[in-house]
Protein backbone atom coordinates (compact mmCIF):
# COMPACT_ATOMS: atom_id res chain seq x y z
CA UNK A 1 0.00 0.00 0.00
CA UNK A 2 2.70 2.12 0.99
CA UNK A 3 4.56 1.69 -2.22
CA UNK A 4 1.71 2.41 -4.16
CA UNK A 5 1.00 5.70 -2.23
CA UNK A 6 4.85 6.73 -3.12
CA UNK A 7 4.40 5.25 -6.79
CA UNK A 8 1.08 8.21 -7.49
CA UNK A 9 3.11 10.50 -5.64
CA UNK A 10 5.98 10.10 -8.36
CA UNK A 11 3.91 10.53 -11.68
CA UNK A 12 1.59 13.55 -10.46
CA UNK A 13 5.61 14.75 -9.13
CA UNK A 14 6.60 13.57 -13.07
CA UNK A 15 3.12 15.49 -14.88
CA UNK A 16 3.41 18.56 -12.99
CA UNK A 17 7.31 18.99 -14.19
CA UNK A 18 6.35 18.29 -17.70
CA UNK A 19 3.83 19.71 -18.25
CA UNK A 20 5.79 22.77 -17.65
CA UNK A 21 7.91 22.27 -20.52
CA UNK A 22 4.68 21.60 -23.00
CA UNK A 23 4.58 24.38 -25.75
CA UNK A 24 2.29 26.86 -26.11
CA UNK A 25 -1.17 25.86 -26.95
CA UNK A 26 -2.36 26.61 -30.86
CA UNK A 27 -5.87 27.97 -30.90
CA UNK A 28 -7.88 27.91 -33.92
CA UNK A 29 -10.13 31.23 -34.30
CA UNK A 30 -13.06 29.41 -35.58
CA UNK A 31 -13.20 27.06 -31.86
CA UNK A 32 -12.46 30.80 -29.93
CA UNK A 33 -15.58 32.22 -31.87
CA UNK A 34 -17.87 29.15 -30.79
CA UNK A 35 -16.48 29.27 -27.56
CA UNK A 36 -17.56 33.02 -27.78
CA UNK A 37 -20.72 32.20 -28.53
CA UNK A 38 -21.11 30.00 -26.26
CA UNK A 39 -20.40 32.46 -23.23
CA UNK A 40 -23.20 35.02 -24.45
CA UNK A 41 -25.52 36.21 -22.16
CA UNK A 42 -28.84 34.53 -22.81
CA UNK A 43 -30.80 36.71 -25.83
CA UNK A 44 -27.70 38.12 -26.98
CA UNK A 45 -27.23 37.17 -30.70
CA UNK A 46 -23.42 36.71 -31.56
CA UNK A 47 -21.55 39.73 -33.01
CA UNK A 48 -19.47 37.17 -34.93
CA UNK A 49 -21.70 35.73 -36.68
CA UNK A 50 -23.96 39.06 -37.76
CA UNK A 51 -20.81 41.06 -38.47
CA UNK A 52 -20.57 42.04 -41.87
CA UNK A 53 -18.42 40.86 -44.12
CA UNK A 54 -15.75 43.75 -44.71
CA UNK A 55 -15.65 44.52 -48.40
CA UNK A 56 -14.63 47.75 -50.16
CA UNK A 57 -17.72 49.64 -51.44
CA UNK A 58 -19.63 47.97 -54.37
CA UNK A 59 -19.00 52.20 -56.12
CA UNK A 60 -15.48 52.33 -55.46
CA UNK A 61 -14.43 50.07 -58.38
CA UNK A 62 -14.36 50.85 -61.90
CA UNK A 63 -17.79 51.32 -62.48
CA UNK A 64 -19.93 52.67 -65.33
CA UNK A 65 -22.78 54.02 -63.68
CA UNK A 66 -21.23 55.86 -61.60
CA UNK A 67 -18.68 57.69 -64.13
CA UNK A 68 -21.89 59.05 -65.79
CA UNK A 69 -24.04 59.75 -62.98
CA UNK A 70 -21.49 61.69 -60.77
CA UNK A 71 -20.84 63.90 -63.38
CA UNK A 72 -23.12 66.75 -64.27
CA UNK A 73 -21.93 67.60 -67.56
CA UNK A 74 -21.65 64.41 -69.36
CA UNK A 75 -25.37 64.43 -67.84
CA UNK A 76 -26.27 67.39 -69.36
CA UNK A 77 -24.60 66.13 -72.56
CA UNK A 78 -26.68 62.69 -72.30
CA UNK A 79 -29.77 63.65 -71.83
CA UNK A 80 -32.79 63.17 -73.85
CA UNK A 81 -34.26 66.50 -75.14
CA UNK A 82 -37.69 66.92 -72.87
CA UNK A 83 -40.27 67.88 -75.46
CA UNK A 84 -42.03 70.75 -72.64
CA UNK A 85 -45.54 70.23 -72.60
CA UNK A 86 -47.78 72.50 -70.98
CA UNK A 87 -50.24 70.76 -68.84
CA UNK A 88 -53.39 71.71 -69.86
CA UNK A 89 -54.63 71.11 -66.12
CA UNK A 90 -56.60 73.77 -64.05
CA UNK A 91 -57.75 74.60 -61.17
CA UNK A 92 -56.33 73.06 -57.81
CA UNK A 93 -55.70 69.90 -58.00
CA UNK B 1 -41.67 73.32 -55.43
CA UNK B 2 -39.29 74.27 -58.38
CA UNK B 3 -38.85 71.38 -60.90
CA UNK B 4 -35.29 69.88 -61.56
CA UNK B 5 -33.10 69.85 -64.10
CA UNK B 6 -33.28 66.46 -65.98
CA UNK B 7 -29.43 65.96 -64.82
CA UNK B 8 -30.33 67.19 -61.17
CA UNK B 9 -32.73 64.59 -61.29
CA UNK B 10 -30.04 61.76 -61.18
CA UNK B 11 -26.95 62.97 -60.13
CA UNK B 12 -25.30 61.06 -57.38
CA UNK B 13 -22.72 62.15 -55.30
CA UNK B 14 -19.85 60.14 -55.42
CA UNK B 15 -18.04 61.58 -52.64
CA UNK B 16 -20.58 60.25 -49.98
CA UNK B 17 -23.07 58.15 -51.14
CA UNK B 18 -20.22 55.17 -51.40
CA UNK B 19 -19.82 55.40 -47.71
CA UNK B 20 -23.41 54.84 -47.16
CA UNK B 21 -24.58 51.38 -46.54
CA UNK B 22 -26.66 51.53 -49.66
CA UNK B 23 -23.32 52.20 -51.63
CA UNK B 24 -21.66 49.18 -50.44
CA UNK B 25 -24.21 47.27 -53.13
CA UNK B 26 -23.55 47.64 -57.16
CA UNK B 27 -25.95 49.80 -58.97
CA UNK B 28 -26.85 47.12 -61.30
CA UNK B 29 -27.96 45.04 -58.00
CA UNK B 30 -31.07 47.48 -57.53
CA UNK B 31 -31.35 49.32 -61.28
CA UNK B 32 -30.61 46.87 -63.30
CA UNK B 33 -28.92 47.40 -66.57
CA UNK B 34 -25.40 46.66 -67.70
CA UNK B 35 -21.58 48.27 -67.90
CA UNK B 36 -21.25 50.29 -70.07
CA UNK B 37 -20.00 53.80 -70.92
CA UNK B 38 -22.52 54.13 -73.90
CA UNK B 39 -25.88 55.46 -72.04
CA UNK B 40 -28.43 53.04 -74.57
CA UNK B 41 -26.13 50.36 -73.65
CA UNK B 42 -25.64 50.81 -70.29
CA UNK B 43 -29.44 51.26 -69.55
CA UNK B 44 -30.53 48.11 -70.98
CA UNK B 45 -33.53 46.76 -69.08
CA UNK B 46 -32.95 49.28 -66.38
CA UNK B 47 -35.27 49.39 -63.79
CA UNK B 48 -35.25 53.05 -62.61
CA UNK B 49 -37.26 52.64 -59.43
CA UNK B 50 -36.23 49.54 -58.18
CA UNK B 51 -38.81 49.57 -54.91
CA UNK B 52 -41.97 49.58 -57.15
CA UNK B 53 -43.85 46.40 -56.51
CA UNK B 54 -43.94 43.76 -54.18
CA UNK B 55 -41.22 41.69 -53.30
CA UNK B 56 -38.70 44.65 -54.91
CA UNK B 57 -35.17 45.50 -54.68
CA UNK B 58 -36.02 46.79 -50.96
CA UNK B 59 -37.34 43.50 -49.81
CA UNK B 60 -34.67 41.63 -49.00
CA UNK B 61 -33.12 43.94 -46.68
CA UNK B 62 -36.27 45.57 -45.23
CA UNK B 63 -38.38 42.67 -45.92
CA UNK B 64 -40.71 43.32 -42.84
CA UNK B 65 -41.79 46.66 -44.00
CA UNK B 66 -42.24 46.26 -47.85
CA UNK B 67 -44.35 43.34 -46.82
CA UNK B 68 -46.73 45.62 -44.46
CA UNK B 69 -46.04 48.54 -46.59
CA UNK B 70 -47.68 46.75 -50.15
CA UNK B 71 -50.95 46.88 -47.60
CA UNK B 72 -50.83 50.53 -47.12
CA UNK B 73 -52.72 53.28 -48.88
CA UNK B 74 -49.63 54.99 -49.84
CA UNK B 75 -49.28 51.62 -52.12
CA UNK B 76 -52.61 50.88 -52.62
CA UNK B 77 -54.42 54.03 -52.70
CA UNK B 78 -57.36 51.50 -51.65
CA UNK B 79 -59.54 54.63 -50.49
CA UNK B 80 -59.81 56.29 -54.12
CA UNK B 81 -61.72 52.23 -55.18
CA UNK B 82 -63.63 52.41 -51.99
CA UNK B 83 -65.23 55.64 -53.07
CA UNK B 84 -65.35 54.58 -56.55
CA UNK B 85 -67.13 51.32 -56.09
CA UNK B 86 -69.60 52.90 -53.65
CA UNK B 87 -70.58 55.64 -56.09
CA UNK B 88 -71.09 53.22 -59.19
CA UNK B 89 -71.87 49.52 -60.72
CA UNK B 90 -69.72 46.44 -61.31
CA UNK B 91 -70.43 47.08 -65.30
CA UNK B 92 -69.00 50.51 -64.58
CA UNK B 93 -65.42 49.41 -62.98
CA UNK B 94 -63.49 48.49 -66.31
CA UNK B 95 -63.98 52.28 -67.87
CA UNK B 96 -63.34 53.68 -64.01
CA UNK B 97 -60.22 51.81 -63.77
CA UNK B 98 -58.75 53.27 -67.28
CA UNK B 99 -59.97 56.51 -66.18
CA UNK B 100 -57.94 56.02 -62.35
CA UNK B 101 -55.06 54.01 -64.09
CA UNK B 102 -54.77 57.69 -66.08
CA UNK B 103 -55.75 60.03 -63.50
CA UNK B 104 -55.11 58.73 -60.21
CA UNK B 105 -52.39 55.57 -60.31
CA UNK B 106 -49.36 58.32 -60.43
CA UNK B 107 -50.48 59.55 -57.14
CA UNK B 108 -49.18 55.79 -55.86
CA UNK B 109 -46.21 55.77 -53.68
CA UNK B 110 -43.30 53.19 -53.55
CA UNK B 111 -40.28 53.32 -50.70
CA UNK B 112 -37.93 55.85 -53.20
CA UNK B 113 -40.65 58.23 -53.16
CA UNK B 114 -40.25 59.11 -49.73
CA UNK B 115 -36.49 57.67 -48.61
CA UNK B 116 -34.75 58.87 -51.69
CA UNK B 117 -36.06 61.07 -54.04
CA UNK B 118 -38.99 63.41 -54.70
CA UNK B 119 -42.23 61.22 -55.79
CA UNK B 120 -42.96 60.40 -59.38
CA UNK B 121 -46.08 62.27 -59.18
CA UNK B 122 -44.41 65.92 -58.76
CA UNK B 123 -41.60 64.62 -61.40
CA UNK B 124 -39.44 62.60 -59.43
CA UNK B 125 -35.63 63.25 -59.12
CA UNK B 126 -33.12 62.34 -56.18
CA UNK B 127 -32.99 64.23 -53.06
CA UNK B 128 -29.64 65.03 -52.74
CA UNK B 129 -27.36 62.26 -54.61
CA UNK B 130 -29.23 59.46 -54.54
CA UNK B 131 -28.29 59.14 -50.53
CA UNK B 132 -30.85 58.13 -48.58
CA UNK B 133 -32.92 59.60 -45.85
CA UNK B 134 -34.53 57.58 -42.93
CA UNK B 135 -37.20 60.83 -42.59
CA UNK B 136 -38.65 62.10 -45.37
CA UNK B 137 -38.24 66.19 -46.31
CA UNK B 138 -41.09 67.56 -45.45
CA UNK B 139 -41.85 69.88 -48.47
CA UNK B 140 -39.80 67.88 -50.75
CA UNK B 141 -41.74 64.69 -50.27
CA UNK B 142 -44.81 64.81 -48.02
CA UNK B 143 -46.56 67.93 -49.07
CA UNK B 144 -45.10 67.64 -52.16
CA UNK B 145 -47.86 65.02 -52.86
CA UNK B 146 -50.46 66.77 -50.13
CA UNK B 147 -49.83 70.39 -50.91
CA UNK B 148 -52.92 71.55 -52.42
CA UNK B 149 -54.93 71.50 -49.31
CA UNK B 150 -52.72 70.08 -46.11
CA UNK B 151 -49.56 71.50 -47.07
CA UNK B 152 -51.31 74.45 -47.70
CA UNK B 153 -53.00 74.99 -44.87
CA UNK B 154 -50.43 73.56 -42.22
CA UNK B 155 -47.23 75.74 -43.60
CA UNK B 156 -49.65 79.05 -43.57
CA UNK B 157 -49.88 79.67 -47.70
CA UNK B 158 -53.87 80.45 -47.85
CA UNK B 159 -53.94 84.04 -47.91
CA UNK B 160 -54.93 85.47 -44.39
CA UNK B 161 -54.84 82.52 -42.20
CA UNK B 162 -52.15 81.16 -39.75
CA UNK B 163 -50.23 78.30 -40.27
CA UNK B 164 -50.82 75.32 -37.98
CA UNK B 165 -49.25 76.12 -34.42
CA UNK B 166 -47.94 73.19 -34.40
CA UNK B 167 -45.55 74.03 -37.45
CA UNK B 168 -45.65 77.65 -36.31
CA UNK B 169 -44.63 77.52 -32.77
CA UNK B 170 -43.15 73.80 -32.85
CA UNK B 171 -41.46 73.30 -35.89
CA UNK B 172 -42.70 70.20 -36.26
CA UNK B 173 -42.33 67.58 -38.98
CA UNK B 174 -45.35 65.33 -40.60
CA UNK B 175 -43.56 62.42 -39.32
CA UNK B 176 -43.99 64.41 -35.63
CA UNK B 177 -47.20 63.22 -35.71
CA UNK B 178 -47.81 60.74 -37.97
CA UNK B 179 -45.80 57.45 -37.22
CA UNK B 180 -43.73 55.26 -39.51
CA UNK B 181 -46.62 52.46 -38.90
CA UNK B 182 -49.62 55.03 -40.11
CA UNK B 183 -47.41 55.78 -42.89
CA UNK B 184 -46.13 51.94 -43.94
CA UNK B 185 -49.21 50.62 -42.90
CA UNK B 186 -50.65 48.76 -40.44
CA UNK B 187 -48.78 45.92 -38.65
CA UNK B 188 -51.07 43.36 -38.45
CA UNK B 189 -50.42 42.90 -34.33
CA UNK B 190 -51.68 46.47 -33.88
CA UNK B 191 -54.32 45.58 -31.76
CA UNK B 192 -52.04 44.38 -29.30
CA UNK B 193 -50.93 47.39 -28.20
CA UNK B 194 -54.17 49.18 -29.46
CA UNK B 195 -57.19 47.16 -28.55
CA UNK B 196 -61.00 48.56 -28.75
CA UNK B 197 -64.29 47.18 -29.36
CA UNK B 198 -64.68 47.22 -32.73
CA UNK B 199 -60.69 46.56 -33.80
CA UNK B 200 -60.10 43.23 -32.30
CA UNK B 201 -58.37 42.36 -35.64
CA UNK B 202 -56.90 45.07 -38.23
CA UNK B 203 -57.39 45.06 -41.78
CA UNK B 204 -55.74 47.00 -44.22
CA UNK B 205 -57.73 50.27 -44.20
CA UNK B 206 -60.25 51.13 -47.07
CA UNK B 207 -60.06 55.02 -46.54
CA UNK B 208 -57.93 57.59 -44.89
CA UNK B 209 -60.67 57.35 -41.66
CA UNK B 210 -60.54 53.57 -41.82
CA UNK B 211 -60.33 51.79 -38.60
CA UNK B 212 -58.41 52.75 -36.14
CA UNK B 213 -57.64 56.92 -35.19
CA UNK B 214 -53.91 57.83 -35.85
CA UNK B 215 -52.98 60.55 -34.95
CA UNK B 216 -54.84 61.23 -32.54
CA UNK B 217 -54.55 64.98 -30.31
CA UNK B 218 -55.13 63.33 -27.16
CA UNK B 219 -51.85 61.45 -27.63
CA UNK B 220 -49.46 64.52 -26.83
CA UNK B 221 -52.47 66.49 -25.00
CA UNK B 222 -54.36 63.59 -22.64
CA UNK B 223 -55.39 66.40 -19.87
CA UNK B 224 -58.13 67.14 -22.53
CA UNK B 225 -59.93 64.14 -22.53
CA UNK B 226 -59.15 63.78 -18.73
CA UNK B 227 -60.92 67.18 -16.93
CA UNK B 228 -57.64 68.09 -15.71
CA UNK B 229 -56.84 71.02 -17.70
CA UNK B 230 -59.65 73.58 -16.40
CA UNK B 231 -60.92 74.39 -19.42
CA UNK B 232 -64.72 74.00 -19.07
CA UNK B 233 -65.37 73.45 -22.81
CA UNK B 234 -63.14 70.46 -23.20
CA UNK B 235 -65.23 69.22 -19.85
CA UNK B 236 -68.77 70.03 -21.54
CA UNK B 237 -68.37 68.49 -24.76
CA UNK B 238 -66.20 65.91 -24.09
CA UNK B 239 -65.92 63.44 -27.07
CA UNK B 240 -68.88 64.89 -28.64
CA UNK B 241 -66.33 67.48 -30.45
CA UNK B 242 -63.82 66.75 -33.18
CA UNK B 243 -61.25 68.12 -31.94
CA UNK B 244 -61.04 70.75 -35.07
CA UNK B 245 -64.52 71.35 -34.21
CA UNK B 246 -62.95 74.38 -32.16
CA UNK B 247 -59.10 74.45 -33.07
CA UNK B 248 -59.21 74.82 -37.02
CA UNK B 249 -60.15 77.96 -38.82
CA UNK B 250 -61.02 78.09 -42.65
CA UNK B 251 -59.25 75.79 -44.54
CA UNK B 252 -60.17 74.23 -48.98
CA UNK B 253 -63.10 72.90 -50.42
CA UNK B 254 -63.21 72.33 -54.05
CA UNK B 255 -66.04 72.15 -56.84
CA UNK B 256 -66.69 70.04 -60.02
CA UNK B 257 -63.59 68.17 -60.77
CA UNK B 258 -63.29 66.58 -64.37
CA UNK B 259 -60.80 64.75 -66.09
CA UNK B 260 -60.30 63.92 -69.38
CA UNK B 261 -57.43 63.28 -71.95
CA UNK B 262 -56.29 66.15 -74.42
CA UNK B 263 -56.78 66.00 -77.82
CA UNK B 264 -53.63 68.01 -78.78
CA UNK B 265 -50.71 65.61 -76.72
CA UNK B 266 -53.14 62.53 -75.32
CA UNK B 267 -52.42 63.54 -72.06
CA UNK B 268 -54.68 63.30 -68.73
CA UNK B 269 -55.38 66.22 -67.38
CA UNK B 270 -58.17 68.07 -64.95
CA UNK B 271 -60.47 70.76 -64.33
CA UNK B 272 -61.58 71.94 -60.83
CA UNK B 273 -64.29 74.24 -60.94
CA UNK B 274 -63.86 76.21 -57.89
CA UNK B 275 -61.57 76.35 -54.72
CA UNK B 276 -62.76 78.24 -52.10
CA UNK B 277 -62.42 78.69 -47.85
CA UNK B 278 -65.11 77.10 -45.78
CA UNK B 279 -65.09 76.34 -42.39
CA UNK B 280 -68.46 73.76 -41.53
CA UNK B 281 -69.68 71.98 -38.64
CA UNK B 282 -71.10 68.97 -40.04
CA UNK B 283 -72.87 65.86 -38.30
CA UNK B 284 -70.41 62.98 -38.46
CA UNK B 285 -70.72 60.24 -40.84
CA UNK B 286 -68.16 58.40 -39.87
CA UNK B 287 -69.39 58.18 -35.97
CA UNK B 288 -67.33 54.95 -34.28
CA UNK B 289 -65.60 53.50 -31.24
CA UNK B 290 -62.40 55.08 -32.85
CA UNK B 291 -64.19 58.50 -34.28
CA UNK B 292 -67.30 59.02 -31.44
CA UNK B 293 -67.98 62.80 -32.56
CA UNK B 294 -71.36 63.74 -32.88
CA UNK B 295 -70.21 66.87 -35.22
CA UNK B 296 -67.08 67.28 -36.88
CA UNK B 297 -65.45 69.81 -39.51
CA UNK B 298 -66.37 68.85 -43.06
CA UNK B 299 -64.85 70.07 -46.44
CA UNK B 300 -66.80 69.46 -49.54
CA UNK B 301 -64.52 67.32 -51.99
CA UNK B 302 -64.48 67.73 -56.02
CA UNK B 303 -66.14 64.73 -57.13
CA UNK B 304 -69.32 65.24 -58.82
CA UNK B 305 -71.72 63.15 -60.54
CA UNK B 306 -70.22 63.88 -64.42
CA UNK B 307 -66.76 64.38 -63.09
CA UNK B 308 -65.72 60.98 -65.02
CA UNK B 309 -68.05 61.50 -68.45
CA UNK B 310 -64.83 61.53 -70.70
CA UNK B 311 -64.81 58.14 -70.20
CA UNK B 312 -68.67 56.71 -70.27
CA UNK B 313 -71.69 58.38 -69.61
CA UNK B 314 -73.29 58.19 -65.92
CA UNK B 315 -70.02 55.94 -64.59
CA UNK B 316 -71.36 57.06 -61.01
CA UNK B 317 -75.13 56.16 -61.16
CA UNK B 318 -74.65 55.72 -57.11
CA UNK B 319 -73.42 59.37 -56.58
CA UNK B 320 -75.74 59.92 -53.59
CA UNK B 321 -74.30 56.89 -51.74
CA UNK B 322 -71.59 58.74 -50.21
CA UNK B 323 -71.91 62.21 -49.34
CA UNK B 324 -69.51 64.82 -50.93
CA UNK B 325 -69.37 67.38 -47.81
CA UNK B 326 -66.51 64.97 -46.47
CA UNK B 327 -65.12 64.40 -43.00
CA UNK B 328 -61.85 66.72 -42.60
CA UNK B 329 -59.46 67.13 -40.86
CA UNK B 330 -57.96 70.49 -41.71
CA UNK B 331 -53.65 70.93 -40.64
CA UNK B 332 -54.03 74.51 -39.44
CA UNK B 333 -54.94 74.15 -35.90
CA UNK B 334 -54.65 77.04 -33.46
CA UNK B 335 -55.14 77.48 -30.01
CA UNK B 336 -57.71 80.04 -29.73
CA UNK B 337 -60.30 80.81 -32.77
CA UNK B 338 -63.14 82.51 -33.71
CA UNK B 339 -65.49 79.85 -32.69
CA UNK B 340 -64.21 78.87 -29.16
CA UNK B 341 -64.16 82.48 -27.85
CA UNK B 342 -67.51 81.84 -25.94
CA UNK B 343 -70.09 79.75 -25.98
CA UNK B 344 -72.65 81.74 -28.34
CA UNK B 345 -69.62 82.04 -30.91
CA UNK B 346 -70.51 78.75 -31.78
CA UNK B 347 -74.17 78.39 -30.39
CA UNK B 348 -76.76 79.69 -32.34
CA UNK B 349 -74.79 80.55 -35.13
CA UNK B 350 -75.70 79.22 -38.19
CA UNK B 351 -73.20 80.53 -40.58
CA UNK B 352 -70.65 77.68 -39.11
CA UNK B 353 -73.10 74.77 -39.38
CA UNK B 354 -73.31 73.07 -42.94
CA UNK B 355 -77.28 73.03 -43.41
CA UNK B 356 -79.27 72.33 -46.38
CA UNK B 357 -79.80 76.33 -47.71
CA UNK B 358 -75.78 75.36 -47.81
CA UNK B 359 -75.58 72.73 -50.19
CA UNK B 360 -76.19 72.24 -53.60
CA UNK B 361 -80.01 71.23 -54.45
CA UNK B 362 -78.63 68.34 -56.69
CA UNK B 363 -76.05 67.22 -53.69
CA UNK B 364 -78.82 67.89 -50.62
CA UNK B 365 -79.78 63.82 -50.85
CA UNK B 366 -75.96 62.66 -50.82
CA UNK B 367 -75.24 64.88 -47.72
CA UNK B 368 -78.04 64.23 -45.80
CA UNK B 369 -76.22 62.58 -43.49
CA UNK B 370 -74.14 65.57 -42.56
CA UNK B 371 -76.70 68.09 -42.60
CA UNK B 372 -77.33 70.25 -39.60
CA UNK B 373 -81.23 70.29 -39.08
CA UNK B 374 -80.41 71.98 -35.48
CA UNK B 375 -78.18 74.41 -34.48
CA UNK B 376 -77.04 73.96 -31.36
CA UNK B 377 -79.41 76.61 -29.08
CA UNK B 378 -77.51 79.54 -27.53
CA UNK B 379 -76.79 79.61 -24.02
CA UNK B 380 -78.48 81.89 -21.70
CA UNK B 381 -76.00 84.67 -20.52
CA UNK B 382 -75.43 84.59 -16.66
Amino acid sequence: MRKLRWLSLIILALWLVLSGCQGEAVINPADEAYASVDTLPQGESNPIALAPTPTAPALAEPNECLNCHADQQRLVDTARPEEAVESESSGVG
Amino acid sequence: MAPLEPWEKVLVDVETFPQTVHGYIACTDCHGGVQSPEKEVAHTDLVARPSEGNPNACTNCHGDVSEVFATSLHSTLRGYHTVLEARSTPENHPALETMFTNHCYRCHTSCGDCHVGQPASVGGGLFDGHLFVRTPPMTRSCTACHGSRVGNEYLGKNEGLPGDVHFREGRMNCIDCHSNHELHGQPSNCSQCHPGVETAEVLPPDHRYDGLQSPTCEACHPNTTLGKDNIEMHTVHGANLQCQVCHSVSYSSCDGCHVALSEASGLPYFETQGTYQTFLIGRNPLRSFDRPYEYVVVRHIPVAPTSFEFYGENLLPNFNTLNNWAYATPHNIQRNTPQAESCNACHGNAALFLTADKVNPAELEANLPVIVTEIPATIPED
